[in-house]
């Protein structure tokens, strides 16, 4: 059955790399952040050659959820119900030091990181982050998704009856084992 | 003549596949993971506030019916400009020139049509169903 | 330069119910007795010679530990500035009340604006305000305990109100 692995295997890889490059996000924007997430979204820096041109402000029709600046825990369960009202398969990116580690907050109200009820694909550190940075970890969840390394894909693998150990994420740029 | 119905049938069939062609690929190859959140009402992630089922203005419906008559007013003006010419010849048309005499019929024609439909502006204008209050 | 504010207020409030005024780095403020607390905020408002119309300002201080050199003075002091648009002059006002008897007439129906204020105030400092429309927290979720702001909550104290399945699949 070599033929059809290498079937199904080439029809992943085609079908990731048509989701990296439509990813329709969801940029959930609380705080200063957002200012940033309109420069990148803006023509210099210009998010929608990647592909991730329109913000759909809607988890319906959206498989990237952009968490753009600080969460408080007042805003825990929103989040998480927000997150799970999207389809699989769905990215999360955290945008901005307050929602990768709760930023320079450590007080009573803020969650610190948006990971603690997402899982969450790739941080981006920056307060805010210049949209180069954020371009960089674009390109770094672009990779992950090629590689089927989400944490969504991952666990749509694992319930397909595939082994996937809980740390199956590799470092960007770690060259994959033969298995 | 029939390879301009063909063509309009391949458009429209290659239209209609590709959106079949879309939904079985999401279908088939994506995943289907169904979820209680996912039936639940989208309101930004908190609990849902009253109903959708409210009450509207009765103003949108009496802007909507007074647009349709009056566009499709102004959509058969668009068939009687173009045979205008032919209209108001009373013998044929050759080579662009009227070989015959002039015939009123066309204008008379549109000064009924449009004569009607004026009297019914004036009556919604004078009822004040034209403005938005 | 608001100094008119602390004298018309000397000059109709003879009864005590100005505990203190002063000027103090540029600033006029007065000490208000809590009884005297929404007539003192009306008069400032209505009065032709200040006018304050606009409310700039409310919120609340946790004296605990601080008190000058005197041990009976109040727990939390509410601290309201006002600011008058007309004659552009400002003013700040205090009233001290008690941890045991935290409460203060509210300014809801002096100046609307006053509203969330008080609000935010009750929920960090645990200071209520009678006759508020609806004091209920506004920061922090309404089932958390306690009132962060105040000096003896600890500093380093979570209490996340959702959290995911860490380490498990999803």
């Amino acid at each position: 059955m070599g033929a059809l692995d290498w079937v199904t295997t080439k029809l992943t890889d085609a079908t990731n790399w048509a989701r990296k490059w439509s990813l329709f996000q969801y940029p959930f924007v609380t705080a200063c952040c957002g200012m940033e997430f309109m420069s990148v979204a803006a023509p210099k820096y210009d998010i929608a050659r990647f592909g991730a041109e329109f913000p759909r402000f809607s988890p319906r029709q959206a498989d990237l959820l952009i968490i753009v600046g600080t969460i408080t825990e007042r805003q825990g369960p929103a989040l998480r119900r927000i997150y799970d009202q999207m389809c699989e398969p769905k990215w999360v990116v955290a945008f901005g030091v307050c929602a990768s580690t709760g930023g320079f907050y450590q007080n009573y109200s803020t969650m610190p990181g948006a990971d603690q009820v997402v899982p969450v694909d790739v941080y981006i550190p920056g307060c805010p982050p210049r949209p180069e940075q954020v371009l960089d970890g674009l390109m770094m969840l672009q990779e992950r998704i090629q590689r089927g390394e989400g944490h969504s894909q991952i666990t749509i693998k694992a319930e397909a009856g595939y082994d996937v150990p809980l740390a199956a994420i590799r470092p960007i740029g770690h060259k994959a084992e033969t298995p | 003549m029939t390879s301009d119905y063909l063509s309009a049938a391949l458009m429209i069939l290659s239209g209609v596949g590709f959106a079949l062609l879309l939904t079985a690929a999401a279908k088939y190859l994506g995943p289907h993971r169904p979820s209680a959140a996912k039936d639940y009402p989208y309101e930004c992630g908190s609990e849902v506030i009253g109903s959708p089922r409210a009450r509207f203005e009765v103003k949108f419906y009496q802007v909507a019916i007074v647009f349709l008559v009056f566009d499709i007013e102004t959509a058969f003006l668009y068939p009687w400009a173009l045979k205008y010419r032919e209209l108001s010849c009373a013998g044929a048309v050759a080579a662009g020139k009227c070989a015959g005499g002039v015939s009123f019929f066309g204008l008379g024609e549109i000064v009924v049509f449009m004569g009607i439909l004026i009297v019914g502006l004036a009556y919604v204008w004078r009822k004040r169903a034209i403005g938005w209050e | 330069m608001a100094q008119i504010v602390l004298d018309q207020l000397n000059a109709k409030f003879t009864g005590g119910e100005i505990l203190e005024s002063g000027t103090t780095h540029g600033d006029e403020w007065a000490r208000i007795r809590r009884d005297a607390w929404v007539a003192v905020a009306t008069f400032l408002r209505d009065d032709p010679a200040t006018k304050m119309e606009m409310f700039t300002d409310l919120t609340s201080v946790d004296r605990l530990g601080i008190h000058g050199g005197n041990p009976d003075a109040p727990r939390f002091d509410v601290v309201v500035h006002l600011y008058s648009v007309s004659h552009k002059h400002r003013v700040r006002l205090y009233c001290g009340v008690n941890e045991d008897d935290a409460w203060v007439d509210t300014l809801v129906n002096v100046w609307a604006g006053a509203d969330w204020y008080e609000r935010e105030a009750y929920d960090l400092y645990g200071v209520r305000f009678k006759g508020h429309p609806d004091l209920r927290r506004i920061l922090m979720y309404p089932e958390f305990v306690g009132h962060p702001l105040r000096k003896d909550y600890p500093k380093e104290k979570r209490q996340p109100l959702v959290r995911r399945n860490a380490g498990t699949r999803e």
